[in-house]
């Protein structure tokens, strides 16, 4: 037999798979020759060094918490909750995931008392960051910004950029009806097509509104209006929405954060409704951070309905340059594909647009 | 002492306590895959977490009918082989240098010929450099044949291939470290002089 033979046994035989014929064949053949024996040395020291673990550290004695501190705080107390919730979620597409948090944070902003602590979080510089960033045009920011307790200017207040139309509207509902609410005072607005149910608390006088002097429900004074009527359609310094079809209206407006609103559209006679999410498309890494912050704190409430949202089947976005700025806009629905890829073709920020 | 599928089941009820048993059970051989993968202490501890995130997140998904050990040595084998891509390039890096363990020089070694011992952790260099240059579906059944001293059938559970497949992916595995081994030395050809040993 010749060399290659052997050498080809040479690893079965460190495997102990061989007869013992064969060991003592090669056993004998390796006496005779220098260059398997060498072959055979080295495959031995392989064997062995591939086997060796005494080069491998220990892991560190952190390592068990560590994980157990990952798993509580990204999965929840149990793999059994995973287990449940993963099917609910599987037919929405990666954005609408992203939609149906929104919708479950906005109900969480809702709960009295989380919502002031909410907008108080951030400083008055902060939320001038992120309103340079929202909306880079200067010609748009308020004119005429109201100071508050600490000194800060409050671009977000009623009156900040509303412009003078709205305040006088305002005004001119309170001078003849104390008691008019926020809603009826919205349908001064002068986009009148877009209705708002949800708003102030009724106990707040509208001449308060119209002065931007409004307390929260935690008896502190507010920096800012409830972010309901801010980004309710009546704040020119936010975007607007336009060319929403015709029978639907505005049920909910709500902010997710100071640069994310969502609208709530229905259309109640065919029992239609859809979401438009707008946020910056190139929002800077400040407000990525503030958003981070706010994500954190509505987190909190761990109150979860999926059911409320589960007509929501169809999603679409778009770009859209407006006033300088560039704007996602996200719309999740119950009706067809088709339809809602229309309507996201369709929206606009800019009043110009509307059809006659 | 509580089999790895009953952990399982304890686990899949909400007991961390469970989980953590199954991780000290676990974690050892875990960490060898990952360090003889990945060539780095601190990759390999990243991963290591990764896959124990992964075993409680997929736990649902075990088939308790099977054993506990394949599945996550499995899920093991296949983050490593997935991180490793994600770098997009060969690992050619040799084991992490810069954490030298306790052990590192034994006692019985202060007695040998430094000349010998010089020879021998240069051998052992260049094979585990060697080891580090193959291809990853080769160097994970040396991996699990040799370093967690795994049986061929077991490996075959891991890998997901037939026991013959793996015997056959064995024997080419060592061919190819060989061949890389003589490559370095004399350009494809045994060396005469073998290091003395």
């Amino acid at each position: 037999m010749n060399c290659q033979h052997y050498r080809d046994l040479m690893f079965d035989y460190f495997e102990g798979e061989l007869s013992s014929a064969e060991q003592d064949d090669i056993k004998l053949h390796l006496l005779d020759c220098d260059y398997c024996r060498r072959q055979f040395e080295l495959t031995e020291h392989e064997d062995q060094i591939l086997r060796d673990t005494s080069d491998i550290p220990e892991i560190s004695e952190t390592f068990n918490t560590t994980v157990m501190n990952a798993i509580k705080a990204g999965t929840g107390s149990s793999p059994i909750i995973v287990m449940e919730r993963k099917p609910r979620f599987r037919w929405l597409p990666a954005f609408s995931k992203a939609t149906v948090a929104a919708v479950l944070l906005l109900s969480c902003l809702y709960v009295p008392g989380i919502l002031p602590h909410f907008q108080n979080s951030k400083t008055p510089q902060q939320a001038a960051l992120v309103k340079k960033s929202l909306n880079p045009s200067s010609s748009i920011l308020p004119q005429d910004s109201i100071k508050d307790k600490t000194g800060a200017n409050q671009s977000d207040n009623l009156n900040a950029g509303t412009g003078v139309e709205t305040q006088e509207a305002l005004k001119k509902a309170s001078a003849d009806d104390k008691t008019a609410t926020s809603e009826q005072l919205l349908q001064n607005e002068k986009h009148p097509e877009v209705m708002m149910t949800k708003s102030l608390p009724d106990n707040i006088p509208a001449e308060n509104l119209a002065q931007g002097n409004v307390s929260t429900d935690q008896g502190e004074a507010s920096r800012s209006l409830p972010s309901s009527l801010r980004y309710a359609g009546i704040d020119n310094d936010k975007p607007s929405l336009y060319n929403i079809p015709s029978g639907y209206v505005l049920k909910e407006t709500n902010n997710i954060s100071e640069n994310q609103v969502v609208y709530n559209f229905e259309d109640a006679s065919v029992q239609k409704s859809f979401i438009v999410n707008v946020s910056p498309a190139d929002p800077v890494a400040e407000i990525s951070a503030l958003e981070e912050q706010t994500m954190i704190k509505a987190k909190e409430p761990k109150t979860i309905e999926l059911d409320n949202i589960a007509a929501l089947q169809n999603s679409s976005n778009r770009v859209i340059e407006y006033n300088g700025a560039t704007y996602q806009i996200t719309v999740t629905g119950s009706m067809s594909q088709e339809e809602i890829d229309q309507i996201t073709k369709d929206l606009s920020l800019d009043p110009l647009s509307q059809e006659p | 002492m509580l089999s790895d599928e009953k952990l399982a089941q304890q686990i899949l009820s909400g007991d961390t306590a469970a989980f953590e048993e199954l991780m000290n059970r676990y974690k050892k051989s875990i960490f060898t895959i990952a360090y003889r993968m990945m060539g780095n202490y601190h990759e390999a501890e990243d991963i290591c977490q990764d896959v124990f995130i992964t075993v409680y997140n997929k736990m649902y998904q075990f088939d308790s009918s099977k054993k506990l050990g394949p599945w996550i040595h499995r899920i093991a084998v296949n983050t490593c082989i997935s991180t490793l891509r994600k770098r997009n390039k060969v690992v050619s890096i040799s084991f992490d240098e810069t954490y030298i363990p306790a052990n590192d020089l034994e006692l019985n070694e202060l007695y040998e010929d430094p000349h010998l011992i010089i020879e021998r952790q240069e051998l052992k260099s260049e094979i585990e450099d060697a080891l580090m240059e193959l291809p990853e579906s080769y160097r994970i059944v040396l991996v699990l044949r040799y370093q967690l001293d795994l049986k061929n059938q077991e490996i075959a559970e891991i890998i997901g291939i037939s026991r013959e497949n793996v015997d056959v992916k064995i024997h080419r595995a060592r061919k190819a470290l060989r061949k890389t081994i003589l490559k370095k030395w004399n350009g494809g050809e045994l060396k005469n002089e073998l290091p003395a040993l």
